[in-house]
């Protein structure tokens, strides 16, 4: 049974602020980054804290998510290790990106302390603005992408901080020797952690697995076939914002903003010989195609590229489908651990021996 | 009215395919004009794009030609194509869309004769699925 420490320090956000803000107190890391409502209303944000009573503040529960905690941390440590130990607070999407990450060697884990929130799921940045009053969470409200997800809580990270049967206050779980040597120097009595738990997150995947295969079951019934790609990618604008806004999108170069898919004039009215039209200044369903391609054996499913689309297309949705199918091809799981070989990192001889002519 | 003939884009790895199709030219094995060949260093180097590109550029089918598994110039090259493959088909196939267009064969530099019959069977299969619409755009 898992054993951890009960901390009820007013509601589920105070009691895991003042849990961050103890592990600097007693020395255990220098400084903590977790998410921060400056102000009231307007949307957490990630930010690198080293006094307690700012960490306090921090709320790590709000249903709203700003960043990728896996795209901080990767800017954090991309180049060099931290000399100084860090602890971020990760919902387990962010977290399963860190995974993703480290293995691209996008992040250095040393000297990072993982604190793993449990997540039942966030709104849409504008609808949290729109209306902040969050509590008590409203499925109705809930990003696509968190109604569909199978991972309320993480099975990685050195401490997973849950708010599930802790009756307004917060469970630190010790998740890895590094995660148990923190909890200990804290020195707070530790005690078995109610059974409960595990049942509420059985009952939430399951939920959420309906929810899943509806979802999908639905675009494939809508958006299947290429007109009904057509339908779905007609709208987009080129933005790339939702590559931007992807953690597992890394490049420093990218094929998309390359020369590579614009071209001059001449070639342009030589396309015209064998086409009708021509679809200017470039062909948004090759870039998201190409994306999938490029994407989704890493594919977390956070759903940020939906959350950064201007003209509302659900592209975490096709993202997530055609990821789910990719994964399971290659029995992997993008997040699941760090020992998987990523899919175009690890190549068998003997393997897919139906596919080649 | 001409029967359809399908285009066909393909990438031929510089140390087997390519060498097959020469030996296939110079032993007088006829097959179908509608492959247009592209060479590469390696299989491996075909980015998926590249693929995807030709499909929505107006061909009708892709091919990618490699040695035989073990036997790569760069020890793992067409095994990386061979992954790259199965993505794509799994795209495809997600999407509702026919995966049967992409076609990874494996074909070593003595093998023109197995050069003849793959590139003549796949033009045969596309000629029957007809032309492809993953190249249809907006209107």
């Amino acid at each position: 049974m898992a054993k951890g420490i009960l901390i009820k320090k007013g509601d589920e956000n105070k009691s895991a602020g003042w849990f961050l803000a103890e592990l600097v107190r007693k020395n255990i890391v220098n400084g903590i980054i977790a998410q921060k409502e400056v102000y009231e209303g307007e949307g957490a944000w990630h930010y690198l804290m080293k006094n307690p009573d700012d960490i306090e503040k921090s709320k790590v529960f709000i249903p709203f998510m700003g960043s990728s905690g896996a795209t901080v941390l990767s800017k954090f440590t991309k180049d060099k290790a931290t000399s100084k130990p860090v602890g971020i607070a990760l919902r387990p999407c962010e977290l399963r990106g860190v995974v993703e990450l480290v293995k691209y060697k996008q992040i250095q884990l040393d000297n990072i302390l993982l604190i793993a929130t449990d997540c039942l799921g966030t709104y849409s940045r504008t609808d949290y603005i729109d209306n902040p009053e969050a509590l008590p969470l409203n499925r109705d409200r809930l990003r696509t992408a968190c109604k569909r997800c199978v991972h309320p809580t993480a099975e990685f990270g050195d401490i997973i901080v849950s708010y599930l049967t802790a009756d307004g206050g917060i469970w630190a779980i010790a998740n890895s020797k590094k995660g148990e040597e923190a909890i200990n120097a804290l020195g707070f009595p530790i005690s078995d952690v109610p059974a409960e738990r595990d049942k509420t997150i059985q009952d939430i995947i399951k939920k959420n697995k309906a929810d899943r295969e509806k979802q999908f079951s639905e675009f494939k019934e809508a958006y299947g076939g290429m007109d009904g790609q057509l339908r779905f990618f007609g709208k987009c604008i080129n933005c790339k914002n939702c590559m931007e806004n992807c953690p597992i999108c890394f490049c420093k170069e990218c094929f998309f903003k390359s020369p590579s898919v614009t071209w001059d004039s001449e070639v342009y009215l030589d396309m015209l010989d064998n086409k009708e039209a021509v679809r200017m200044p470039e062909d948004p369903l090759f870039f998201q195609w190409g994306r999938l391609a490029h994407i989704t054996p890493s594919c977390i499913g956070c759903g940020l590229c939906t959350e950064a689309c201007p003209v509302n297309i659900d592209v975490g949705l096709i993202f997530s489908l055609v990821a789910e199918n990719v994964q399971s091809s290659f029995d992997y799981e993008a997040g699941r651990s760090l020992e998987e070989e990523p899919i175009l990192m690890e190549f068998r001889e003997k393997e897919l021996e139906d596919l080649a002519e | 009215m001409s029967e359809f003939e399908p285009k066909i884009v393909g990438f031929f790895c510089n140390w087997c395919t390519s060498s097959a199709a020469d030996l296939a030219g110079t032993s007088r094995l006829q097959y179908p004009a509608n492959v247009r060949p592209i060479r590469v260093p390696c299989s491996g180097t075909v980015d998926p794009v590249y693929l995807l590109r030709a499909l929505r550029e107006g061909a009708d089918g892709v091919m990618i030609g490699g040695c035989h598994p073990g036997d790569c110039h760069y020890i793992t090259g067409n095994l990386k194509a061979r992954r790259r493959v199965k993505i794509i088909k799994t795209i495809l196939e997600s999407l509702g869309l026919e995966s049967e267009r992409v076609l990874l064969a494996w074909i070593s530099g003595s093998e023109g004769p197995k050069f003849q019959r793959v590139v003549t069977e796949f033009t045969e299969k596309l000629r029957k699925m007809g032309p492809s619409d993953l190249s249809k755009k907006w209107k």
